[in-house]
């Protein structure tokens, strides 16, 4: 029992690229290609594969959003997308739209191999640096600017908007910018709890 | 190309490093317009922009950036003015590496009605602001018309050893 893959992409010698890397594989067979997303599409109504692997650069639309549309109609597909963008956002978007997997295009024909068969068999599959530049993203902590901490240290010490703005030789509204930041920041509504947070996460004494 | 010319070794040597010169030339012009025109900032908007730019940068080792954006996110920002803010963020965050040698910086943007502020500070040697009167330098001096050009001001803090701590304001 083979799983059979189909290929999106613009370039000829991509798909053909992937064909030869796949051709020696028994339980992986190349089903066809589409060089664009309507081609895609048209493809998708005669037969399904199990797996495509998606381009995200296409010529007449973007892989992230062909992915999404493919994920609505055939739900069973399996998609991997592939590109040369080895970044948090297009990682991210591909995998937002319902994609499986994530393949750079300088990944080696073992890791393709093992894309297709994971996401074949239900997983979902990043390729080793992609991987890496997803974990590189952490959620943060609440960080503050020297100016924000100023501001705070003058708002605990319950010194107005004008008197901050005094102290710190800046404009009124500025000030109240920093304070609409730090709001923003500590996620909290007014003052008192914003300075109740800050203790609390002993930033400030 | 060989077999249609006789060339001395001499001549074979010369062609070969100018189409070395040649090859480095194309890389590095591609490099700049991608720069020029980042496609995350096209394509997502300035947030992601920003967020690559700064996993980028991590990435490289250079320097170690936080990236935060408050408001930024579910606001439609002209893109104009977008990649104003961009270029004023790469280009501090350029200086902080070539010439602060700084560890770690914080980039910050945020959006609340009309106002967008950008805050860039880095723990880098620091250096004097006065001196930014008289600096000739290319960069400065576009961030200063860019700041002007969106009738934006800034706030420069900043002394030796002290790091720097850039403050602008933009009405948009």
């Amino acid at each position: 029992m083979s799983n059979t893959v189909f290929i999106v992409d613009d370039h000829y010698m991509v798909i053909e690229g992937i064909r030869s890397l796949l051709q020696n594989e028994k339980n992986i067979e190349c089903v066809g290609h589409a060089t664009n997303a309507a081609s895609c599409l048209s493809f998708l109504q005669q037969r399904q594969p199990e797996v495509i692997l998606m381009d995200i650069n296409l010529p007449d639309r973007n892989g992230i959003e062909l992915c999404r549309e493919v994920k609505q109609k055939y739900p069973a597909i399996f998609i991997i997308g592939l590109s040369t963008f080895n970044t948090q956002s297009f990682i991210g978007k591909m995998m937002e739209s319902g994609a499986s997997g994530y393949v750079l295009k300088n990944a080696t024909q073992n890791e393709l191999v093992e894309a297709i068969t994971a996401v074949a068999a239900g997983k979902t599959y990043l390729s080793f640096e992609a991987n890496k530049t997803l974990q590189k993203v952490k959620v943060n902590p609440v960080i503050l600017t020297r100016r924000e901490k100023e501001v705070l240290e003058l708002i605990a010490q319950g010194l107005t908007n004008n008197e901050i703005a005094a102290k710190l030789f800046v404009s009124p509204t500025t000030v109240d910018t920093h304070r609409k930041n730090l709001l923003a920041k500590f996620d909290v509504k007014n003052t008192a709890s914003l300075v109740r947070m800050a203790i609390q996460l002993q930033m400030i004494d | 190309m060989k077999g249609n010319l006789v060339m001395t070794p001499d001549n074979t040597l010369a062609f070969q490093r100018s189409m070395d010169m040649l090859d480095s030339s194309i890389k590095e012009m591609r490099r700049v317009a991608h720069n020029m025109m980042p496609e995350a900032l096209v394509k997502f908007g300035l947030d992601t922009a920003l967020s690559d730019f700064c996993n980028d940068i991590n990435q490289s080792g250079a320097l170690q950036v936080n990236c935060q954006t408050i408001g930024i996110k579910d606001t439609v920002i002209d893109q104009t003015v977008a990649i104003t803010i961009y270029r004023i963020v790469q280009e501090l965050i350029n200086n902080a590496i070539k010439h602060a040698s700084a560890n770690t910086a914080i980039i910050q943007v945020s959006k609340a009605d009309d106002v967008i502020t950008i805050t860039v500070e880095d723990d880098g040697k620091g250096f004097d602001p006065a001196i930014l009167q008289a600096a000739r330098g290319i960069g400065w001096s576009n961030i200063g018309s860019r700041i002007s050009y969106l009738k934006g001001k800034a706030d420069i803090r900043s002394g030796p050893g002290k790091g720097s701590s850039v403050y602008i304001e933009l009405n948009v």
